[in-house]
């Protein structure tokens, strides 16, 4: 069952985003949302969860989010892994970001410009910060929206073919062992 | 029911069972070895061997209802994901009774047992844990010291191939060692700062069965990482890589798979065991098989099942059992237990290039010479390991997002520096096992329960641990040092032992010098459950050159006629 929807990030075609440009990596990135996007979120909620996933981690002189199929990874986990609670808090997340920015202009998250979905998503940010320091909230077993899409992305991401070949250096095989190895020869974390 | 006969008849396949069937089949006895897991064919059935991050279902993250549901003990285990699951026992299948509770039973459920999923580390025991019994009165004395036994380390150290370097340190005897791996360059600073402020603590790379250059036929270590995954090169010693090819080259060895042994008949007249009686796993078949000789290397927990199951007239308490201490002295390690910190602004340009397969070693040295003050007797050892705080869990601990976020976590954090005491246990008769009658398993054996609690020596061994271990980070120049106790369970360092131990008198132990069960001359018991005392230093070593002993001593008697 839980292999069913398994992603093949390596099955992906990366497109040719290059631009900081949230806007433009989803336009870029759209052929690559696999059916399971539309199953699980709307297309309101797909286009929030794309443009997170590129805010989060976006494209700069290599490939961000989108190219890496995070979107995919994000729906894989809320329908297949996620339990109740934790699926309804994530869309409980997604309507807030779309109520603030609502309560601002009027409009949603996934229409917003990119300051204003900033803005929003530095909300999130800091109300998560806010849960940590309370000593009464923190010891909950539900973590705050930011910390939920935060590890989506980023766990989605560095284990992605993308992230881990494109962003991080991927050494499955090193042949041998150096203690003392300067980091300037490889310049990035190594990943395995 | 059909009954086959063998020379030998070897119950379990790991680390023990392994070298039983190698040593009994190159001195031409015809074996049979039991495991009650599934087969797995070096290199073939490695199937989590080398799979990159992105082919591993939802970005590694655990399957959490299918490991509550099958997996509540197993998962609990740092080795345990969907890359080795399959070499793991399956606790809905195969439970115990209060699992989880007193004790962490963690169990393989394939040939080779835990040999594909251990450590590694490897380390001899000397006098200093040979003569602890006597010395303090805790447990009865070992039958066996150092002399008799490091011959038989020799032996299987030169087989299976050890790494490390020599210390001269007379408590943690040197080895016939292949090269050390390589300490990091922060690891060898903190040597240097540590060895520089005390004069009774040296830090050392850990001995490991690892091959550091080509070895009787098995490749040097590529340093990919999670040996645990298996190694079709063979780098790390299993009985697969190492002990089973050896074996069937005779052409002396039958090995069965998926063979629960439910226990081992005696029989009154020739005062032998006659049979080991099996259940097929799958069919629920039932067989007997007779030998001269029974070798039982099932696990600690698990060889001491089958005694405790073999009940007769003559044995009522289980076989081999007048002693009345089967089942009981059950032994672990402290674990879980410790102290890190991080070493900000030293050598952030260095990195490390490739994925050691062992961490450093700090010796034991409490209570090495007789005059140490402090409140509690025997001693630890650290393990542990400085790296660059990288990886994926490190970003998602890192504050922020976006792409300074992003770039930021180009260059790994800093270095960090973390060592965990591995503390002696001492030989408690409360510290048990039992079988539960009115709770049978799928085969219809009855499920073990156990007693365990770590007793006040521990927990003082402990609070030193950590105290010294602060003391030493912070000797060694790391800051936002922590000290750590995770109260780990009995069981979680998977280090069991005890339960059928060897001694002088057949009134007070169940083996003899020769792990030789005291009232029946053709069975051996050279596992984990062997054991007299715990000492602080991992044991695998030592079960395996005890059995290599045993089986020298069962052949010679058994060529004599005396067996």
């Amino acid at each position: 069952m839980y292999r069913r929807n398994l992603i093949k990030f390596s099955g992906l075609v990366l497109g040719g985003a290059v631009s900081g440009s949230v806007s433009k990596a989803l336009m870029a990135a759209a052929p690559i949302h696999s059916g399971l996007v539309s199953t699980i979120f709307n297309a309101d909620q797909q286009t929030s969860v794309s443009a997170l996933s590129e805010m989060i981690i976006p494209t700069t002189d290599t490939p961000g989010a989108i190219q890496a199929g995070v979107p995919d990874f994000i729906a894989t986990i809320v329908s297949e892994w996620y339990n109740l609670d934790e699926r309804k808090a994530f869309f409980q997340g997604l309507n807030d970001l779309n109520q603030y920015c609502s309560a601002v202009d009027g409009s949603t998250f996934s229409v917003a410009g990119d300051s204003l979905r900033l803005e929003a998503l530095r909300k999130q940010e800091q109300l998560a910060k806010e849960f940590h320091i309370n000593e009464n909230t923190r010891a909950a077993e539900q973590p705050p929206f930011f910390d939920q899409i935060k590890e989506l992305v980023v766990v989605g991401y560095y284990s992605s073919e993308v992230g881990a070949k494109q962003e991080w250096r991927y050494l499955p095989m090193p042949g041998q062992y150096d203690g003392d190895f300067d980091f300037s020869r490889v310049g990035r974390q190594w990943t395995s | 029911m059909s009954t086959i006969q063998f020379d030998a008849i070897v119950v379990g396949s790991g680390v023990s069972g392994g070298w039983a069937a190698k040593e009994l089949t190159e001195k031409g006895l015809k074996v049979l070895m039991l495991d009650r897991g599934r087969m797995v064919e070096h290199g073939k059935d490695y199937k989590g061997e080398h799979t990159p991050p992105w082919e591993v279902p939802f970005g590694g993250k655990p399957l959490r209802d299918l490991y509550e549901e099958d997996y509540p003990v197993q998962s609990t285990q740092y080795a345990f994901n969907e890359k080795t699951r399959h070499f793991y026992n399956n606790d809905k299948q195969n439970p115990y009774v209060d699992q989880g509770e007193d004790f962490i039973w963690y169990r393989a459920g394939v040939v080779g047992g835990k040999s594909l999923l251990w450590g590694r580390q490897v380390y001899r025991w000397s006098d200093l844990d040979f003569e602890a019994n006597k010395k303090d009165g805790h447990g009865v004395d070992w039958p066996i010291r150092y002399k008799d036994i490091a011959p038989w380390y020799s032996h299987v150290e030169k087989f299976i191939g050890v790494s490390g370097q020599a210390e001269n340190l007379p408590h943690l005897p040197d080895g016939e060692f292949l090269p050390p791996l390589q300490m990091n360059v922060m690891e060898k600073a903190i040597k240097a700062r540590l060895e520089q402020n005390y004069d009774d603590r040296i830090l050392t790379m850990g001995r490991v069965a690892v091959l550091t250059q080509p070895h009787n036929g098995r490749a040097a270590c590529h340093y990919c990482g999670p040996c645990q995954q298996g190694c079709t090169a063979g780098a790390y010693f299993s009985t697969q890589s190492s002990t089973l090819p050896a074996a069937r080259a005779t052409g002396n060895l039958t090995l069965i798979s998926d063979s629960v042994v439910e226990g081992v008949d005696y029989d009154p007249e020739t005062k032998r065991a006659s049979g080991v009686r099996v259940i097929d796993a799958n069919t629920l078949k039932r067989t007997t098989y007779t030998g001269k000789l029974v070798f039982l290397c099932a696990s600690t927990v698990g060889s001491t099942q089958i005694l405790m199951n073999s009940r007769s007239e003559h044995f009522p308490n289980g076989l081999a059992n007048r002693s009345g201490a089967l089942g009981h002295y059950l032994m672990d390690h402290t674990y879980r237990a410790g102290a890190q910190g991080i070493f900000p602004g030293e050598f952030e340009d260095k990195v490390v290039y490739g994925n050691r397969p062992s961490g450093i070693y700090i010796p034991r040295f409490r209570n090495v010479k007789d005059n140490d003050d402090v409140d509690f007797v025997r001693g630890y050892n650290y393990q542990g390991r400085a790296s660059r705080l990288d990886g994926i869990g490190n970003a998602v601990n890192t504050p922020g997002f976006g792409a300074d976020y992003k770039h930021s976590l180009r260059k790994p954090g800093p270095w960090r520096m973390r060592i965990s005491g591995f503390g002696e246990c001492l030989p408690d008769k409360n510290n048990r096992m039992e079988l539960i009658e009115s709770q049978k398993d799928r085969y219809g054996i009855p499920q073990i329960k156990f007693h365990f609690a770590w007793g006040e020596n521990e927990m003082k061994i402990r609070r030193d641990l950590v105290e010294q271990g602060v003391e030493m980070l912070k000797t060694a120049g790391a800051v936002n040092v922590e000290g750590f106790d995770e109260n780990a369970k009995g069981g979680m360092c998977i280090h069991e032992m005890g339960t059928a131990r060897m001694g002088h008198d057949p009134e007070t132990s169940v083996l003899n010098r020769w792990n030789q069960a005291h009232d029946v001359p053709n069975l051996f018991v050279t596992d984990g459950a062997s054991m007299t005392s715990a000492s602080c230093v991992n044991p695998s070593l030592t079960f395996m050159a005890l059995t290599a002993r045993a089986v020298d001593y069962a052949v010679k008697q058994l060529k004599a006629g005396n067996i």
